[in-house]
């Protein structure tokens, strides 16, 4: 991205803290300057805390669940207990872990960063919004200690609302409030991206990680709202007797269906849109050209923001749901995979004649791009009315969210974390490392999970905790993968923290553009810039004869 | 005159005038569709219902919650929540229509 | 932070323009989750009237049209009085902005217990399908279905109206004291998006309850 600073324009701050080498890091250090701070750049580090501890949490009944399916017998964990693993994994995984991964850690970190804003439009909504999912996260936790919840992440009615004895109201509770934290920080995003761009940064200059977290946040202001609601009616169903989807009353369980997948289907694409985001902006700095299409990326990240949300009924084809409106979500669902389709022919396209250079972001970049491919080729195998009749609850759709939510949107959570690693700490972590990772990944994720395509095309159905011995070769090879998947987790949490003390001091050790990287100190000062910049050519301006530092 | 609004709103008196003026036209709606309730419409009932709502919401939002004096972009954002409203419901009439 | 126009700018604008934008536009946005909010039950509403026409019908016959029509005046007469206040805070009318404002919580009170007396008539009638309580209503299931639908609409709409009153009384002890004038003004015109806002929801309510 071309700048050149501007005296006149803009309010000047602080410039005497670079020369006194003082940082958003170092500049306070008191646990109450972290608890109540305002500056995005530190909320996005409560947030990496948060979320970390709750990918923990995921995992662990994750490996419990692959732990119980080595034997076909279900002798590990009893079927009530299994399923409520299940539950405990999907919900948190999904609601917090996968939502606001991305948006809240580096999104949070670099929006501002990449627009030159000094900050968010609304910092101190921004930390509320810390603090409301904490307070989700509590709720959920105390679900899991009064005995868990069995409903699955889906909560399907008329089962939850009407027959599971588990903790039903305290999880809906929990994932009730966390909804609010991801409405108020799309909100603010959406906000900060209309109102607080600099001078000169019109949008077709904005890096495309700034479009997708626009169209993440879109999707979180417009769709969360209707996933609050149907968990709200539940709980009062629940407590009050009131009961909206109660057969007996007329009331229609396929309503809550309609509900949740008004908001469940966009919220995938909330899982994966920041993602596509992180890879559009490594692999141009990686490959060292200009991203291929860069207009055509950009509009498919709204395009996929609005169709989104035309193709929920895709989850309901055997449900009940009428014929023809069964048909009619299946061509949109059809539709929904242009823009997609789109962007993966830009990434290939940007490599074309590239200079490439495969450290460690790259190849979570570009695992990233063959995962997603997959997982996005086999939702359109789903979206396919009569195939789904057969594939519908087994563990193909086990493997094809699981390809574009953890090996798309995972990966590229690890890839983006540690390509702006750097940039959050001013420290070097270990290349050699953070490249066995990526592979070990990227071995590990298909082992775990190419065995379930296979699972389900013969019949497997997801959700089992014991099944016929003929599928026991698969189910073990999908255990062992998520070992080594786990192994490739857990390298980057302790070479990461390492770097903090030993890793060398840099300041932009990919010779990256991009104004969070040209125009502010790393790490940043409190309010990033020493002036306003400005703004005055498109972004990626790589050119292939330069190399990386 | 300090408005911290970007078009500088009526003058005074005018801009009492017109509130009040919307007032009137909005409790006239109110009591049309009153009186609709007791006038056998069939299948009109709700359109008719549903249609003032609509125009009275309009009249609410345009002049008494001053969207006439916002930006385009704010416009924008105020229609956004009805544009997605209508998706959610008619795709989800999409089905009850035709079970 | 800088003093400009009266109004504090914040560090991370530019303009008090700027900044007045942005609110507007994040408020604006605000309002829409909650439309979407409302949405999600409306769009149950909907579904289920299209399913059970008649049934519907015949349970709406049990609603107070008269109390449900006198309460959409009384909400559309406080959208006034938030509207002149709103006015009138900006010209620095003090005294005139505290009575709209004190006008509009009253009404907002007297919606509220209009509501309740609904609410008790139709306990005392056996309309309340809550457990514990006798349920006398002799339609088709649907029927209840209907009011499961009532109490949830119009309960989820109080409660949005219970938090714009108690708002609306703490925007009424600013201007009261008339600390900063230019800020008031704008807690006066946000509070009072919201305030019309829930009224818009109720304009969609009475009709989709009260005249089926
Ligand atoms: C390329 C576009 C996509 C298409 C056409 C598509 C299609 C589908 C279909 C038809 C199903 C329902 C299968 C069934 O239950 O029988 C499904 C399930 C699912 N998809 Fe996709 N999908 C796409 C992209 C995505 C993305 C981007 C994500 C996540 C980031 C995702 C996550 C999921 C999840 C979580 C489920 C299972 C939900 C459940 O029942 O628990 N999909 N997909
Ligand atoms: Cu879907």
């Amino acid at each position: 991205m071309s700048t050149t600073a501007s005296p006149p324009l803009g309010r000047r701050l602080d410039t005497r803290a670079a020369a006194a080498g003082r940082n958003y890091l170092n500049e306070s250090t008191s646990l109450r300057s972290w608890l109540l701070t305002t500056d995005h750049k530190r909320i996005a580090w409560l947030y990496l805390a948060s979320i970390t501890f709750f990918f923990f949490i995921g995992s662990l009944a994750a490996l419990l669940i692959r732990l119980e399916l080595i034997t076909p017998a279900g002798d590990l964990v009893d079927s009530d207990t299994y399923n409520k693993l299940f539950s405990l994994h999907g919900i948190i995984m999904v609601w917090f872990f996968l939502v606001p991964s991305i948006p809240t850690t580096l999104g949070n970190f670099l929006l501002p960063l990449m627009i030159g804003a000094r900050d968010v439009a609304f910092p101190r909504l921004n930390l509320l919004s810390w603090y409301i999912y904490t307070l989700g996260g509590l709720f959920t936790l105390t679900a899991t200690l009064a005995g868990g919840v069995d409903t699955g992440w889906t909560f399907y009615t008329p089962y939850s609302s009407m027959f599971s004895n588990t903790a039903v109201v305290m999880a809906a509770t929990g994932v009730f409030v966390v909804g609010f934290s991801s409405i108020l920080t799309g909100l603010n995003f959406m906000v900060t991206v209309h109102k607080l761009r600099a001078p000169g940064l019109t949008w077709f200059r904005l890096p495309i990680m700034v479009w997708t977290l626009y169209a993440t946040s879109l999707i979180m202001v417009l769709a969360t709202p209707v996933l609050s609601i149907s968990l709200l009616l539940i709980v009062l169903e629940r407590v009050f007797g009131i009961g909206i989807f109660d057969p007996a009353l007329g009331g229609d369980p396929l309503l809550f269906q309609h509900l949740f997948w008004f908001y469940s289907h966009p919220a995938v694409y909330i899982m994966i849109l920041p993602g596509m985001g992180v890879v559009s902006e490594i692999i141009p700095c990686f490959a060292r050209r200009p991203l291929f299409g860069y207009r055509a990326v950009a509009l498919a990240s709204l395009g996929i923001a609005l169709f989104g949300f035309l193709v929920w009924g895709h989850h309901m084809f055997v449900s009940g749901q009428s014929l023809y409106a069964g048909a009619v979500f299946s061509l949109f669902s059809f539709l929904v995979a242009v823009p997609s389709a789109i962007k993966v022919f830009n990434w290939t396209a940007t490599l074309y004649q590239g200079r490439i250079h495969l450290t460690g972001p790259m190849l979570y970049a570009l695992s990233f791009v063959g995962l997603f491919t997959l997982g996005g080729l086999t939702g359109l195998f789903l979206a396919t009315l009569a195939l789904d009749v057969h594939l519908h609850d087994t563990y193909f759709v086990t493997a094809h969210f699981h390809y574009i939510m953890v090996g798309g949107m995972v990966t590229a959570y690890f890839g983006g974390l540690q390509f702006w690693w750097p940039k959050m700490t001013g420290r070097m972590y270990s290349e050699i490392w953070a490249v066995i990772a990526a592979i070990t990944l990227f071995i590990g994720f298909n082992l775990t999970f190419f065995p379930q395509y296979l699972l389900g095309i013969a019949g497997m159905p997801r959700r089992y905790h014991s099944y016929p011995e003929a599928f026991q070769l698969l189910h073990v090879a999908s255990s062992a993968g998520a070992v080594l998947l786990a192994v490739g987790y857990l390298l980057p949490a302790i070479y990461l923290p390492a770097s903090l003390r030993w890793g060398r001091r840099v300041d932009n050790p990919w010779g990256a553009l991009g104004l969070e990287w040209t125009a502010a100190d790393t790490p940043p000062i409190k309010h990033n810039f020493h002036q306003t910049p400005v703004v005055t050519g498109p972004p990626y301006g790589y050119r292939n004869d330069a190399e990386p530092a | 005159m300090t408005s911290p609004g970007t078009t500088t709103p009526l003058r005074h008196d005018r801009q009492l005038w017109l509130l009040s003026a919307i007032f009137l036209l909005l409790q006239a709606l109110l009591l049309i569709t009153w009186g609709a309730h007791y006038v056998p419409l069939g299948a009109f009932t709700p359109v008719v219902n549903f249609g003032i709502a609509i125009i009275k919401t309009l009249l609410v939002a345009i002049f008494f919650m001053q969207l006439r004096a916002e930006s385009g972009l704010v416009r924008a954002a105020a229609g956004l929540g009805g544009l997605w409203l209508l998706i959610l419901f008619t795709l989800l009439l999409a089905d009850y229509l035709t079970r | 932070m800088s003093p400009q126009a009266g109004v504090t700018i914040q560090t991370q604008f530019e303009t008090a323009a700027q900044q007045r934008e942005a609110d507007q536009l994040g408020m604006w946005l605000f309002l829409a989750t909650e439309a979407l909010l409302f949405g999600g039950i409306f769009a149950g509403y909907l579904g289920y009237r299209v399913l059970h026409p008649e049934t519907f019908a015949a349970a709406a016959a049990h609603m107070k049209v008269g109390l449900g029509t006198l309460n959409t005046a009384v909400l559309l007469t406080s959208s006034l009085t938030v509207a002149l206040a709103h006015h009138l805070v900006q010209q620095g009318r003090r005294r005139a902005t505290l009575v709209l404002l004190g006008a509009t919580i009253a009404l907002g009170c007297a919606f509220l217990a209009i509501k309740a007396l609904e609410y008790t008539l139709e306990f005392r009638e056996g309309l309340m399908p809550l457990p514990g309580l006798e349920f006398r209503y002799d339609g088709p299931p649907p029927g209840q279905m209907f009011f499961n639908l009532y109490y949830t609409m119009t309960g989820l709409h109080a409660l949005h109206l219970t938090v714009a009153v108690v708002m609306m009384a703490v925007i009424f002890v600013l201007v009261w004291r008339w600390r900063t004038p230019d800020r008031q003004a704008r807690q006066v015109e946000m509070a009072g998006l919201y305030w019309h806002f829930v009224d818009i929801v109720w304009l969609f309510v009475y009709p989709a309850l009260y005249l089926v």
